[in-house]
């Protein structure tokens, strides 16, 4: 026992004190390490499990792809997607672009360990492209993909719609069509969960303006669509709404906005009730019936915005608990929440200038020991040779030179390329710096000043004011981003950009179904607004993994994606 | 950082300071204002009616059988660093600004230590009960363990494996998040019970 190091020995309270900055995955790995650490990951990943269930604070995260690219997935809105807990990952099937010009086919998973996207190469033949379908989970290695519809035609077409039920098998990354006796409706938008073998549809719509107010149900192993006999009263159809699965034979409608067809539906009005749906699994034949549910306390400004989102409701259910999360407007007075936020801009500008200013600092620095050698060299002092062998220099053939300032950057991590061209008798820079975020600095800058004129070979003060124009731009791009925001020529200002940048953001709305069959209300309870949150936005999928929530796609209110995938983890503080 | 004759009012707090004596027996001394982040001194002062300054200057030095002077070292130093911090206030936690300074020699503090260091430093910030540090080791042996496989988490923790073999698989397979969805667990019995029954029946 003597000779085992330090670490065997680390009392259980620090061992706990550690994991509490640790994800999932890394609390797993940490356990197979030795007994004391193993004894207590286990412990930690049953409290985690359990505040899951009940702990109320989450944390934002943005996930940015870690290289500069921006990977293609980030500005997809309307994707099915769906959780797999025994691969850990989100699948992602299909979605559509910002302006719905082009829909999508393709898989993606995401993997909940290591929190980065790849693409699944599916075998067999593929769904049809489209966005506001559902993917929902059928035994564990089964997913079945409905629904949806096609990229917007051109004006006097109508975009199709789909009726075709997929298999995704997880395992053999393969699809396969299910060949159906009678032909199902063509939905999108719709509600879809599967029980009991069987895939339960309800609201979305048939066509561009035309609500489905009818529940089908699609028996999977013998591949039949029926129709329901519904007693008694029936909810309306709904967009986007979810199913939740309370118990065996039992499911709550929740959320979703109602189709109005003389006037836009209030705000607030789209989810005033949730309903529960009851059938008897072992007749599916016989009367099944709805009940309605009253909502108090969730909250969404653009409900109008909101009718498209897919699956704006994220469940899970652990120990016979089942908890609902749902994404709406902070009821809190605005006022507080744009003190809040003027504060973090400011301290993003802060960041900005002083970024700014070490950037300008390290070049004016490189420039003038560079100049003074080119004035060296020019005056036979130096050696020449040694001197234009510098690795960092390089003259252009257009009589300018390339200067390359890497290191420079002292935060920086990654390499990147930053471009400066001037344009003759403009003065104007041009620049091409692909900079994601404050998060991903970059390291290696190129700075490439090319000039007409032969005579002019040497940078003067003109040069320095062109180059840290661009490094301006640069930022004010990288800030543009950093919101997401499409990119325009920046003009004022950084204030004034950041005061553009400033979005309402989402707070995160939480409620506990697990007696909802005995009570007649269901109580959202909204969440202090998080300064990280994503901005306000529609048409964004949003579902529970483990122990995490993950939002994905979206766009904003003026139409712009979100961009990027924002991750909900617990709070394990206190 | 006592001896410093700047302003009256301040060079008087700063000149109260208390003893502590390290494993090795070693003295050091502290300033009254850092000393009042350690839980444990806190107590003891409390105990034995340290609560005047008159009283901690004759006080005789405590000794911290468990502490190594290299650990104390760092610990004065990291209390000498933060006694002018604000306690953290969990209610208004976006409004706490981290000074930034105060973060950058945070991060330098804890680059300069080794595996070794930082685990006794744990330990002694442990049993002086200082949150703050504590918080800030648990943060820096978090991030080193991030992302790393279960041999990589060893060889930079020095962690010898203890788990006999069974032990062993016996934690990889036990999977501690159970199944999230308990109906899909019916499923899957429905779907065993409907695939028992035909061939039971033929």
């Amino acid at each position: 026992m003597d000779e085992l190091p330090v670490g065997n020995f680390l009392p259980d309270v620090i061992i706990c004190q550690i994991f509490k900055y640790l994800r999932l995955i890394d609390i797993q790995n940490a356990s197979l390490t030795c007994k004391a650490w193993g004894r207590n990951g286990t412990a930690t990943i049953r409290r985690l499990q359990d505040s899951f269930m009940y702990k109320k604070r989450f944390l934002w995260q943005r996930i940015v792809h870690p290289s500069n690219i921006r990977h293609p997935i980030e500005d997809r809105i309307d994707s099915a997607m769906c959780f797999s807990p025994s691969m850990n990952s989100v699948y992602l099937f299909g979605g559509t672009n910002l302006r719905r010009v082009a829909a999508f086919n393709d898989m993606f998973r995401f993997d909940m360990d290591r929190l980065c996207w790849s693409r699944v190469i599916t075998k067999h033949s593929i769904p049809q492209p489209k966005g506001q379908a559902t993917m929902t989970r059928w035994g564990s290695n089964c997913m079945v993909v409905y629904g949806g519809n096609g990229p917007k035609p051109p004006s006097f077409a109508t975009s199709p719609f789909h009726s075709e039920v997929y298999l995704y098998y997880i395992d053999e990354a393969s699809w396969t069509l299910m060949s159906t006796t009678n032909e199902g409706p063509r939905l999108s938008g719709h509600a879809a969960i599967v029980m009991h073998d069987h895939l339960i549809v309800f609201g979305g719509r048939l066509a561009e303006q035309v609500a489905n107010h009818t529940l089908y149900a699609f028996d999977l192993k013998k591949a039949i669509w029926k129709m329901p006999k519904i007693q008694g009263v029936a909810p309306n159809g709904r967009y986007g709404a979810t199913f939740v699965p309370i118990t065996s034979g039992k499911l709550l409608l929740a959320n979703g906005v109602p189709f109005l067809k003389d006037r836009q539906p209030e705000p607030n009005e789209m989810a005033n009730s949730n309903w529960i749906l009851s059938f008897n699994p072992e007749d599916f034949d016989g009367p099944w019936t709805w009940t309605k549910k009253l909502v108090h306390g969730l909250k969404c400004d653009d409900t109008e915005e909101m009718r498209n989102s897919c699956s704006a409701v994220a469940w899970w259910e652990y120990n016979g608990r089942i908890r609902l999360a749902s994404l709406g407007t902070s009821p809190k007075p605005q006022t507080s929440r744009d003190t809040l936020f003027a504060k973090e801009y400011k301290n993003i500008e802060d960041e900005m200038r002083r970024l700014f200013n070490e950037m300008k600092a390290n070049l004016e620095r490189c420039f003038r020991e560079r100049i003074e050698k080119l004035k060296r060299i020019r005056e036979g002092l130096a050696k020449s040779d040694d001197e234009l062998l510098d690795p960092n220099l390089s003259f252009l053939s257009s009589g300018g030179y390339r200067l390359n300032v890497s290191n420079l950057w002292n935060r920086a991590q990654e390499a990147k390329m930053m471009e400066v061209n001037r344009e003759e008798g403009l003065g104007l820079c041009k620049l091409d710096a692909r900079m994601r975020s404050i998060e991903t600095r970059s390291a290696q800058t190129t700075i490439s000043v090319v000039r007409e004129s032969k005579e002019a070979c040497l940078l003067d003060d003109t040069d320095l004011a062109d180059i840290v124009r661009a490094i301006r731009q640069s930022i004010n791009s990288l800030q543009l981003d950093y919101y997401s925001k499409p990119f325009e020529p920046p003009e004022g200002s950084l204030r004034f950009l950041l005061r553009r940048a400033c979005l309402p953001r989402f707070s995160l709305f939480l409620a506990d179904v697990t007696n909802i069959l005995k009570e007649d209300t269901l109580v959202w309870e909204a969440q202090p607004i998080e300064m990280r949150a994503s901005p306000l936005s529609n048409r964004f999928s949003f579902l529970a993994a483990k122990g995490e929530l993950l939002l994905h796609g979206g766009i904003t209110g003026n139409e712009s994606c979100v961009g990027g995938a924002y991750l909900l983890s617990l709070d394990r503080e206190g | 950082m006592a001896d410093g004759p700047s302003g009256a009012k301040k060079c008087r707090d700063d000149d109260v300071l208390f003893r502590v004596k390290s494993k090795e027996d070693r003295e050091y001394t502290l300033s009254k204002k850092a000393a009042q982040l350690s839980g444990t001194i806190h107590h003891y002062s409390e105990n034995y009616g340290l609560d005047n300054d008159e009283a901690i200057m004759k006080m005789e030095p405590m000794s911290l059988l468990e502490v190594s002077s290299e650990s104390l070292h760092h610990i004065i130093r990291w209390c000498e660093q933060h006694r002018n911090c604000p306690i953290w206030e969990e209610e208004k936690w976006w409004q706490n600004e981290r000074d930034a300074e105060l973060t950058k020699w945070e991060d330098e503090f804890m680059a300069e230590m080794t595996s070794e260091t930082l685990y006794n430093l744990f330990l002694a910030a442990n049993f002086l009960d200082i949150k703050c540090l504590l918080d800030k080791c648990a943060q820096s042996v978090a991030d080193m363990i991030k992302g790393k496989s279960v041999d990589e988490i060893r060889e930079i923790w020095m962690l010898e494996n203890d788990f006999t073999p069974e032990e062993e698989e016996k934690i990889k397979n036990e999977n501690p998040w159970e199944a999230i969805l308990r109906y899909q667990e019916q499923l899957e019995k429905e779907k065993e019970e409907q695939a028992s029954q035909p061939a039971a029946s033929s």
